[in-house]
């Protein structure tokens, strides 16, 4: 089991009411994100997951790595996995 | 030219007095449609070549002599309503006196659509006046007043006596501050009291022509060619807008500093002048910290259906100030977390003393910034600073540092002449995070290596939104690809840079694009202006902009060896955070570009500039 934290940001944060909320999981991102759901709630699941891949409109990071781009699937003890909901600026 | 365009065109000698009036060039028009693109064709053939023809070279143009141009231009879907955000002008003159390239600012506001409104499409500012005066332009009524009673005062004051002095409909200020009148060599045009035409210095210039400000006022509307079509094509766009999670979600709920986070995450939030990537106290400027603490509300531009503009109050404390606007992403980094610094409410102060004395705020703060690094490494003795620490973190020294700059004042009068001048005197040039001059803003490229490409090649010197990959290299707009990666960039930079050009033609807001593209912008031309564009003939326009900009910055003397970054950036691999390691591989990527390009050392060839048109 691996101990890894979630950073939510923009509206994720008032949907959820906290910016950072830390799990216990298998190492894998899905369980990862099963665990959070069990504390913040099922559509938790649904903010990550669509059709059993990543959301296309959600940026999510990896140790600052898009995780479309992390080679390994599997989270080390201490990862930090932020989510952020579609946002822009210049 | 009967629609889009209010088909006039004015030409004001501040030397000689003369005002001069022409119609758009339904030509010229085909060829470069308004705005950034018009005035470049204005500028090459009308100015450049006239001065090359005398024998002056254009590398001895002086941005601050009397042959510099200021140009204020907007475009055919400028002022138009129901166009996706249509307040926005572009300013541009020959020269920069920050970076000897070209000068070019965009702003939003209502300038823009109240300029057409009053009766111009374009204003040409040639000369110099003799004592401070303002123009004052109201419904096609051109006069030019003795300002001596406004040099010396702020922007807030000079706009508030203006709009004041003018009766009519639709009055807007666009101003210098006191750093324009003092030729801060950074020194912006703000208007509308807190939006800035910010980069380049192009507030130096019109300070040099002590041109202190253009009132305008008016009620001429732009005729729609295809009104039927238009209003069709408009619902369409507008409901694209407001359904976009950015345009119509993030951006009006947190504007631009909802960056602060996502960006510092990535590992690429530059942190004590560029020496780190990631902060952890970031969250402390962020927007969502913002819209909890200091956020009053939001507010748009003229027309504007996104409204991602900050209305802020801080109640209390030694930052107090009661009514203030931004501070933007950009402004918030510079001023913040470049400078070390973590309170907000200083942010938004120095943010507010930068609009009210008229300053760049990403040129201000990473000023700042080296400053900083000069000092605490050993390069500046403590008698320059006449008193300032000058300190990472040190909230009330970047406070002080914004009025000292505008005025010259101590140790201001050397922040005033920019990060490149102040390291290089100071025997560290490599400390000035800049690219040509320009202070890069806030990305660093060694986690998104796309933008650095464009840093470099940016016309103007260090800038985002002259190409802005970010989009797709963090944001996943339009499609998410690897920042890491120096492969394939090239071709985004291309054509993020060839699409902007037409959106600062056109002139329209660059958030629009989040949403919109070229096929968008063909149809706004055609339907508004009566033009018969596809959306390959739209980018065939933006690439002609940006290599005539590009042809007519090589007759300043820029090419290849100025299309550089930083040594930090390429030598000195990232020390730490999700980007630890890396460094910009730019000159793969500038050879992969450059034969995108059609260019040969940095500069457009023969072949190409007949293949796009440009006839010189």
């Amino acid at each position: 089991m691996v101990k890894v934290k979630f950073l939510l940001f923009a509206t994720l944060r008032e949907t959820y009411n906290t910016k950072e909320i830390e799990v216990e999981c298998d190492g894998t991102l899905k369980d990862a994100v099963v665990k959070a759901s069990e504390k913040l709630g099922k559509e938790f699941y649904n903010e990550i997951f669509e059709d059993g891949s990543y959301r296309k409109d959600r940026i999510i990071l990896i140790n600052g790595r898009h995780v479309q781009f992390v080679t390994t699937q599997e989270l080390k003890d201490g990862d930090t996995i932020a989510v952020f909901p579609p946002i822009a600026g210049g | 030219m009967k629609a889009g365009y209010v088909n006039r065109i004015l030409t004001v000698n501040l030397s000689d007095n003369t005002i001069k009036e022409e119609p758009i060039d339904p030509q010229v028009a085909e060829k470069y449609i308004g705005g950034k693109g018009y005035a470049l064709y204005v500028f090459y053939h009308r100015y450049l070549k006239e001065y090359m023809a005398k024998g002056i070279s254009p590398k001895d143009i002086d941005p601050l002599g009397p042959e510099n141009v200021l140009a204020f231009t907007t475009g055919p879907i400028t002022g138009v309503a129901g166009v996706p955000s249509p307040g926005r002008h572009h300013v541009m003159a020959l020269k920069s006196p920050l970076t000897g390239s070209i000068a070019s600012a965009n702003s939003g506001g209502e300038f823009g659509a109240y300029m057409k409104f009053a009766g111009y499409d374009m204003i040409f500012i040639e000369g110099a006046a003799e004592k401070p005066v303002y123009l004052e332009i109201v419904n096609g009524h051109v006069e030019i007043k003795d300002a001596s009673d406004l040099w010396g005062k702020n922007v807030f004051d000079t706009t508030r006596i203006l709009k004041s002095r003018v009766k009519g409909e639709n009055v807007s200020v666009a101003c210098i501050g006191p750093a324009g009148e003092n030729l801060v060599l950074f020194a912006n045009i703000m208007n509308d009291e807190h939006r800035a035409a910010g980069r380049t210095g192009v507030g130096a210039i019109m300070g040099s022509k002590k041109l202190k400000a253009i009132v305008v006022s008016g009620n001429q509307k732009p005729q729609i060619a295809n009104p039927e079509g238009f209003r069709e094509l408009s619902k369409n766009l507008i409901e694209r807008i407001r359904k976009n999670p950015v345009t119509g979600g993030g951006l009006p709920k947190y504007g631009t500093s909802v960056l602060i986070n996502i960006i510092n995450q990535a590992g690429m939030l530059p942190y004590n002048n560029w020496q780190l990537g990631y902060n952890p106290e970031a969250d402390k400027i962020s927007g969502e910290t913002l819209e909890k603490t200091y956020l009053i509300k939001r507010r748009p531009c003229w027309g504007c259906q996104i409204g991602c503009g900050r209305v802020v109050k801080v109640p209390s404390g030694p930052y107090q100030i009661m009514y203030s606007e931004g501070p933007e992403y950009e402004s918030v980094w510079a001023l913040g977390n470049d400078t070390g610094v973590m309170d907000l409410a200083a942010v938004i102060k120095a943010n507010h003393l930068c609009d009210e004395l008229g300053l760049d705020t990403i040129s201000m703060g990473s000023t700042i910034a080296t400053a900083m690094e000069l000092y605490e490494k050993g390069y500046i003795p403590d008698e320059d600073l006449q008193g300032m620490d000058m300190k990472f973190g040190n909230a009330a020294a970047v406070v002080e540092a914004v009025w000292r700059t505008a005025y010259k004042a101590g140790f201001g009068a050397k922040l005033a002449l920019g990060s490149k001048r102040l390291a290089e005197m100071y025997g560290a040039p490599e400390l000035s995070m800049s690219v040509k001059g320009l202070e890069m803003p806030a990305y660093d490229p060694r986690g998104s290596k796309g933008i650095g490409l464009n840093y470099a090649t940016a016309n103007r010197g260090g800038c985002h939104v002259t190409g802005y990959t970010i989009a797709p290299e963090i944001l996943g707009l339009p499609q998410k690809i690897d920042p890491l990666t120096p492969e394939g960039k090239a071709q985004w930079v291309k054509i993020f840079q060839d699409l902007t050009s037409v959106v600062n033609s056109a002139v329209n807001c660059l958030f629009a694009t989040f949403e919109i593209g070229a096929k968008d912008y063909a149809d706004l031309f055609n339907t508004i202006a009566g033009f018969n564009f596809t959306d390959s003939d739209v980018l065939k326009i933006g690439e002609r902009i940006y290599n005539l900009e590009r042809y007519i910055i090589s007759l300043y003397g820029f090419s290849a060896k100025d299309d550089t970054l930083p040594p930090r950036l390429t030598k000195e691999p990232m020390p730490e955070g999700p980007v630890k390691g890396q460094v910009v591989e730019l000159d793969q990527m500038l050879a992969e570009y450059y034969e995108l390009r059609g260019w040969v050392d940095g500069v457009p060839t023969k072949e190409k500039l007949k293949e796009l048109g440009i006839e010189l």
